[in-house]
């Protein structure tokens, strides 16, 4: 990405505007890293506008040895921890919104079934990690969702790779019981 | 549930499409930028002087005023002239060194 380099090196000397380019080039990632924390779409652009002006005020320490865009992932994410050990107590009080048919179905049947749409799989997926801690729910989306090697995430959460990996561990287990409370729940 | 059945949920979720950022979503964080960063401060030699400038002009004038005005009262006061009466101070001082 050295049209990145390019651009940080000129923002850094002044040249605000051009930040906008850097927005409109990583915005898509930044949003769709967001999505796997917070549903909204609104508090998903209000996080991505806070991811952003996070990294402007953070540029100073950009060294660019790693890419500029995993570095903003970095950020993307942090915000989004942040934001679910915000609403990690209210979130009880809003109440669990209902799922559809379909993730019932799905969520009932004792069969695997292949039927079961990318939107209805997120949200159930959703209601599910809300009973696991900010923490666990920001490793397990890493290495499941996201697909991140045990060491990215290491560089994302500051944790070590034994932390890491026991973290993961104990969330799927967390995760699953989560997925059965609620086929007990919504049978 | 069992594994498989989570992982198989863990593919679909993966598919999702994230929401689209608005259009002019980097104004939104331009301005948030912006509202954030320090008022400009004048730094530079230029900008001092500037910024100075007006005071210095008017500590100028006032000085020249002064001098206008007490070279009036001396020439107005005094039998002679400014310039003769600083002559006449030189040559008595010229003799007494003598």
């Amino acid at each position: 990405m050295n049209d990145d380099a390019e651009l940080l090196g000129r923002i850094r000397n002044g040249a605000l505007d051009d930040f906008a380019k850097i927005v409109r080039r990583h915005q898509s990632k930044v949003f769709g890293i967001l999505h796997r924390y917070e549903r909204d779409a609104h508090r998903v652009e209000d996080l991505a506008q806070e991811t952003f002006v996070k990294a402007f005020r953070a540029l100073e320490q950009f060294d660019g040895r790693a890419p500029f865009e995993h570095w903003l992932a970095r950020i993307a994410v942090r915000t989004a921890l942040d934001h679910l050990r915000r609403e990690k107590p209210r979130r009880h009080e809003i109440g669990l919104p209902e799922l559809g048919e379909d993730a019932l179905d799905w969520l009932r049947s004792d069969n695997e079934r292949d039927d079961l749409g990318a939107r209805q799989a997120a949200e159930l997926l959703d209601l599910a990690l809300r009973e696991l801690s900010p923490a666990d729910r920001v490793v397990l989306t890493l290495q499941e969702l996201e697909w991140r090697s045990v060491k990215e995430i290491c560089e994302i959460t500051g944790s070590s790779s034994v932390a890491v990996r026991v973290r993961a561990l104990r969330a799927r287990a967390r995760l699953r019981q989560a997925l059965e409370k609620l086929t007990k729940e919504k049978s | 549930m069992n594994d498989r059945k989570l992982k198989q949920l863990f593919r679909a979720a993966r598919n999702e499409s994230p929401p689209s950022p608005e259009p002019g979503f980097e104004n939104l964080v331009l301005s948030a930028i912006r509202r954030e960063l320090p008022p400009m401060r004048a730094t530079s030699l230029i900008d001092q002087l500037g910024a100075l400038f007006p005071r210095l002009a008017w500590a100028a004038a006032l000085v020249i005023a002064m001098c206008l005005g007490a070279d009036f009262c001396l020439t107005a006061l005094a039998p002679t002239g400014l310039s003769d009466g600083i002559a006449e101070i030189s040559e008595q001082w010229l003799f007494a060194a003598n």
